[in-house]
């Protein structure tokens, strides 16, 4: 279903170019790698701290799930290993990650800590190593000294791999930057939440990819040149079902399944994923020291993630206030298939919308097909749910 | 266990309206007549050509009532191959279809479990009879109606004799797996180990049940429970389900046509301006017809 608003060519050329990007980012980053001669490094999404790679003049992109089929890494991991953490390890058995001068990786899952060694063993990538970002957090004031030394560890890594010297003032610039990226894309979000006909969940999702594969200057540029056209265009009434989708951790959701949503009946009014709101929720404090600061925001506990244990973290409450604060009728929660972190909170969140009479469907999604068929169905009768206006 | 079933009156009301439910094995039809009683009522094999079967079962209950199809005053399609009744003034899904069937049968009903030719629905109605919460089998046809076919061919047995023969069992057999492929490796294995048919039968059923408490589970059992769709004429899998739920089941006389008819009420309650709300919500679809 195509969007009510009539939107200019300017527009619908940046929404051309991040579509391309987040389908092929291989092709997009090796051409940026030959036109800049800079060195690329890969990091597992969400908490590596991305201003000290930018900061060395290395372009830092957090890694994505390919389109195809995983082959060989079967061999290697476990089928119920998560779509993301099974496609990175098949992509570099591949050989497609070869043009990547480092990856970093973390202690963002069980899955994820056994990834580094697979690829260290069984590619020529360079530079594979693992640091330690603390998964517990429920208590910063202890954990901030440990992390803190983690980061330093992280700088002289990048020091070496960079082979330049990681300054304190080089990294605020990077925090600079990424900062206003943050901004740009909240107001790109308030724009949405306005007017909510104006983007596609798709479009909103690849504008989003393309910020964790992009230079953030030239995705800053990018920005700058869209939000003034959407901010001229219309308002156009929306009369659709108004939906808030959460979880998907990590890595974007199946495409066709966001378009399938809004397909049938539905438009996305705001998001607690990873691939969107989450990604720009938190900003790093400019007025400290910059390691502090990046501690800091890892330790923020304002945005709960189910990767960082907080004990007294009430998701149900969490995810309820979102809900209603973005005034959408239903919740669908978005699972990535062996997503451990994701299914242990996901039990808190059905059952406070439950309780409260919140209109609620689970789809869990996976690498691999997924029947489209029964999602459609599913997708109908919560949409007929919310019509007939059911409590 | 109780019973209703769908008794077919004479036309007393000509305003006549249409509920028809393609499934992925039958399409099934039901008319009701101004008054809202059920006026005709078909089951047809659904075969590979959905927009033919709907036009078929269609044309059927057109001559139970001898009516020509411009005497139908409005028609809701439902079931899988909801999108290929082309003639249809609206399409809705066989969940809230089969919710509004089973109220409208058994008022009393809260929970719905309806176990087609190719999907498991477990459905949480409220008093008035509308969806308040569901799940849906998301991956393939394990446990489902096609699954029974594809077993009962494998021992050789009709489809109608696997629920009688499962009630003479009198050793449990483990069948592990409701995977059709790997099931009916069971089966053949079991046969090697001279097992009798009646105890695969009862295996079946009770793997059946298994996978349906579990959906059960997720979405909460209220009394009364409903089953509906072609498994619940299989008296094995009914008393299965009951002893493994604690619950005696309240079953229609014909389970099949359940989606159909909660279509054709949905279809009458529109056509009749009885619930506005129905129509003002649904009108703005995409799946709206009337525009």
């Amino acid at each position: 279903m195509p969007v009510a608003v009539k939107r200019p060519k300017i527009v619908q050329d940046i929404l051309g170019r991040v579509e391309a990007l987040g389908d092929d980012p291989y092709q997009f980053l090796r051409d940026w790698k030959a036109r800049n001669d800079r060195k690329i490094i890969a990091c597992l999404p969400m908490h590596f701290p991305l201003e000290m790679i930018h900061a060395t003049g290395m372009l830092p992109v957090e890694m994505w799930p390919s389109n195809e089929r995983i082959t060989i890494a079967h061999s290697y991991v476990h089928v119920f290993y998560c779509g993301l953490s099974r496609s990175i390890v098949d992509d570099a058995l591949q050989g497609k990650l070869e043009f990547l001068d480092g990856m970093y990786f973390y202690d963002q899952c069980m899955q994820a800590r056994g990834l580094p060694f697979v690829i260290e063993r069984n590619t020529p990538i360079p530079n594979i190593e693992f640091h330690h970002l603390p998964p517990i957090i429920s208590n910063p004031d202890v954990v901030k000294p440990h992390l803190k030394w983690n980061l330093e560890k992280i700088r002289k890594s990048l020091e070496r791999i960079s082979g330049k010297a990681l300054s304190d003032d080089a990294i605020s610039q990077s925090i600079k930057i990424y900062n206003k990226n943050r901004k740009l894309l909240q107001r790109l979000y308030r724009t949405r939440k306005k007017n909510p006909g104006l983007l596609r969940a798709r479009e909103i999702a690849r504008i989003v990819q393309a910020s964790a594969l992009m230079l953030k200057e030239e995705h800053n540029e990018l920005l700058e040149q869209l939000l003034p056209e959407l901010e001229k265009l219309p308002v156009v009434p929306d009369n659709r079902v108004k939906i808030f989708i959460v979880g998907h951790f990590c890595h974007p959701p199946r495409f066709d399944v966001m378009d399938m949503i809004e397909d049938e009946g539905m438009v996305v009014v705001d998001d607690d994923i990873y691939n969107g709101a989450r990604y720009f929720a938190l900003s790093v404090n400019e007025d400290v020291n910059p390691i502090d600061g990046l501690a800091d925001k890892f330790l923020d506990r304002s945005l709960p993630c189910p990767t960082r244990i907080d004990n007294e973290v009430n998701w149900g409450q969490y995810v309820k206030d979102k809900f209603h604060a973005c005034g959408a009728q239903g919740v669908i929660n978005l699972l990535a298939k062996y997503c451990p972190p994701h299914q242990e909170r996901y039990v808190d969140i059905k059952r406070e919308l439950a309780r409260n009479n919140i209109p609620e469907l689970l789809i869990e999604l996976e690498h691999e097909a997924v029947s489209l068929e029964g999602l459609k169905t599913r997708l109908q009768a919560l949409r007929e749910q919310i019509e007939m206006g059911v409590k | 266990m109780s019973q209703s079933g769908l008794e077919v009156a004479k036309i007393s009301n000509k305003t006549v309206v249409a509920g028809i439910d393609v499934g992925s094995l039958y399409t099934k039809t039901v008319f009701l007549d101004g008054d809202g009683n059920v006026v005709a009522k078909n089951i047809i094999r659904s075969g590979a050509i959905y927009q033919g079967a709907a036009e078929n079962s269609f044309a059927h209950a057109l001559e139970q009532v001898g009516l020509e199809r411009g005497d139908i005053g409005y028609t809701v399609g439902t079931g899988y191959g909801r999108a290929k009744v082309l003639f249809a003034d609206k399409e809705i899904t066989e969940i809230t279809c089969h919710g509004r069937g089973s109220h409208w049968l058994f008022p009393e009903a809260h929970t719905i479990i309806d176990i087609g030719g190719q999907d498991t629905k477990v459905i949480w109605l409220n008093a008035e009879g509308n969806l308040r919460n569901f799940v849906m089998n998301d991956k393939c046809a394990a446990g489902t109606g096609r699954f029974l076919e594809v077993m009962a061919a494998t021992m050789g047995l009709g489809i109608e004799q696997m629920g009688p023969l499962s009630l003479l069992s009198k050793y449990n057999v483990e069948i592990s797996s409701l995977c059709t492929v790997f099931a009916e490796s069971e089966i053949i294995s079991l046969f090697a180990q001279s097992c009798a048919l009646e105890d695969i039968c009862a295996g079946l059923h009770r793997a059946i049940a298994s996978r349906i408490a579990g959906m059960v589970a997720q979405v909460g059992i209220r009394e009364r429970v409903v089953m509906s769709g072609g498994v619940a004429q299989n008296i094995g899998v009914v008393k299965t389900l009951e002893q493994r739920l604690k619950t005696s089941l309240l079953i229609p006389d014909e389970p099949q046509i359940v989606g159909a008819l909660g279509a054709a009420l949905i279809a009458w309650e529109i056509s009749n301006g009885k619930q506005e709300e129905i129509k003002a919500a649904l009108r703005s679809t995409v799946f709206d017809r009337e525009a």
